[in-house]
């Protein structure tokens, strides 16, 4: 398990940084696609800080929701990716990225009918066994919704969670995404979430936009700092499941390191006010 | 809802939108699908514009990007391995006609994508000189021994100056680039070595001897052979100060050698 803690996305940009300075953080996270390669720097390097923290891999193609069967050679080599580094946590996405061989480089929506729900929990029950760990599913953060849905998100994982019995990595920043994309409340959506279940937490910045009608439209794009509506909904969230790990996701315009510091050594701060854990495994689930 | 239909709009504007998706009372649901067109397109040119920086810095960004976004649509990808993603862009360059007035622009998309390689190889431990030194005490055993490589070496033979024009664009400064590139002739051919040293990509460029003499050995052939070859072409060919260089920069993994010389070498 990760420490309750505050971690960052390790960057190959920060690696020699880490190494000399020996941040005190409480985690890295990496994307395991990034370093499904044969050799050379990325795996000497995390090698090296991976024996100085704990790790958690993140998956951003395993494309669970897909219609077709999951990917074996992927499932392999996220395999051999976990036997090497042995991390604290793995987690995958509730989304789809690949289709009939091809694979588009993005989260895409699904849609939340009790025949995708089959299919998901199957599918998670594969990574489960083949990789023979627990994983945790990331809720998404989506632009638009489908017709055929029959039942809603939180739902829709909750049920997700306890047929599966995977974990949910709470992703505060796609929460607050959707909430505001769909018209939603965004503290409503979160206290319909299986947050017993919660194993991780993810923040990260947006970027907003604006439809030609003037409609506000919020990107996951994780290229700015957390916006405050998101501490505010990670505050809110704190409070009823308790500590977590806590990531700051930031893939573009990635700053020095010293900034990505101070937003994980905010998150602490956050992390320090919540130091009671409010759901004890022998209580009765709050849900 | 059917993956095949959102997939197809996807990847084609042109297409209509798939028939089950809404989006907010109020919203334009085309522009918010449009959300996901574009993060698809976006991402993946964005990782062959990381890959392909000289690319981009010959040809500038507006054209690169027409030209990426062509590949994209022509050769999405297959893995969600994306050190993997854009192998192809080299041949593409070669037959895409807008870009044949820049004629060494697909060997240098094949030099960037070397170097990528070359970064990113399984590591194999170098081979020592001194072993190498004692093995060749005997003359004899020239006409035996084979090297081994270096997983990350890449020997890319070019009819243009493909490694003077890749380090002439890793100036920091516009006006450094331009006073390199007018110093290079594009037209001459170079054969160039990569290798990776110390976690990061090292070049080096072969004369013509040097280059008959390394692509001999890395084909497998006996340093006899290799040498014959290169003094085909040169008569003054001297091997040590190439073999010392080669050796320096940690090309060989080792010898591969009969097995009365396996034991000799011990």
């Amino acid at each position: 398990m990760l420490p309750q803690r505050a971690g960052i996305g390790l960057k190959p940009e920060h690696f020699r940084d880490i190494l000399e300075c020996k941040p005190e953080i409480g985690f890295f996270e990496i994307h395991a696609e990034n370093y499904m390669v044969a050799g050379g720097p990325l795996h000497h390097f995390l090698g090296r800080i991976r024996a100085d923290y704990p790790l958690s891999i993140h998956g951003v193609g395993l494309s669970i929701g897909s219609e077709g069967g999951l990917d074996q050679a992927h499932l392999l080599r996220l395999k051999a990716l976990l036997a090497r580094y042995q991390p604290d946590s793995f987690s995958e996405h509730l989304a789809w990225s690949s289709h009939g061989g091809t694979y588009f480089n993005d989260l895409l929506p699904l849609s939340y009918t009790h025949k995708t729900l089959d299919r998901v929990c199957l599918h998670i029950d594969q990574v489960q066994h083949f990789l023979n760990r627990r994983v945790l599913i990331e809720n998404p953060a989506t632009y638009i919704e489908f017709v055929d849905s029959e039942m809603d998100e939180a739902d829709f994982i909750k049920e997700m969670v306890l047929r599966t019995g995977c974990g949910l990595l709470l992703d505060v920043n796609n929460l607050y995404v959707s909430a505001v994309n769909h018209g939603r409340d965004g503290n409503a959506m979160l206290e319909a979430l299986p947050l017993h279940d919660v194993g991780q937490i993810h923040l990260a910045g947006y970027f907003e936009d604006k439809d030609s009608d003037g409609m506000t439209v919020l990107i996951d794009h994780h290229g700015a700092a957390v916006s405050d509506a998101v501490w505010s909904l990670y505050d809110s969230a704190l409070r009823l499941t308790g500590q977590h790990a806590t990531l700051i996701e930031r893939d573009n315009d990635i700053p020095a390191f010293e900034v990505l510091m101070a937003e994980a050594q905010w998150a602490e701060r956050y992390l320090a006010g919540h130091l009671v854990r409010p759901f004890l495994t022998d209580e009765p689930r709050p849900l | 809802m059917s993956h095949l239909e959102f997939v197809s709009a996807l990847l084609d504007a042109e297409k209509p939108l798939p028939k089950e998706i809404i989006s907010l009372e109020g919203s334009v649901v085309s522009e918010r699908f449009g959300v996901y067109r574009n993060n698809v397109m976006v991402s993946l040119i964005a990782i062959i514009e990381e890959r392909y920086p000289v690319v981009q810095a010959l040809v500038g960004h507006d054209f690169f990007r027409f030209m990426a976004r062509a590949f994209v649509l022509g050769h999405p990808p297959l893995s969600p391995v994306m050190n993997e993603y854009g192998e192809a862009f080299s041949n593409f360059i070669s037959l895409f006609t807008p870009a044949a007035s820049v004629p060494y622009l697909s060997d240098m998309a094949r030099l960037e994508w070397s170097r990528s390689h070359a970064l990113h190889a399984s590591d194999a431990p170098s081979f020592s000189a001194t072993k190498l030194i004692h093995l060749l005490a005997d003359p004899d055993h020239l006409a035996r021994v084979r090297l081994t490589f270096q997983p990350s070496v890449v020997i890319l033979q070019s009819n243009f100056a493909i490694a003077s024009l890749w380090l002439a664009h890793q100036h920091e400064q516009e006006s450094d680039i331009r006073s390199a590139l007018a110093e290079i002739d594009p037209y001459q051919a170079q054969t160039v070595l990569l290798v990776r040293q110390d976690w990061l990509v090292s070049m080096h460029l072969l004369n013509v001897g040097e280059a008959l003499f390394v692509l001999a050995l890395h084909e497998g052939e006996t340093l006899q052979n290799a040498l014959e070859r290169a003094q085909g072409e040169n008569q003054d060919f001297d091997l040590t100060p190439l073999m010392v260089k080669l050796l320096e920069i940690g090309v060989f993994t080792g010898p591969a050698l009969p097995g009365d010389l396996q034991t000799r070498l011990l």
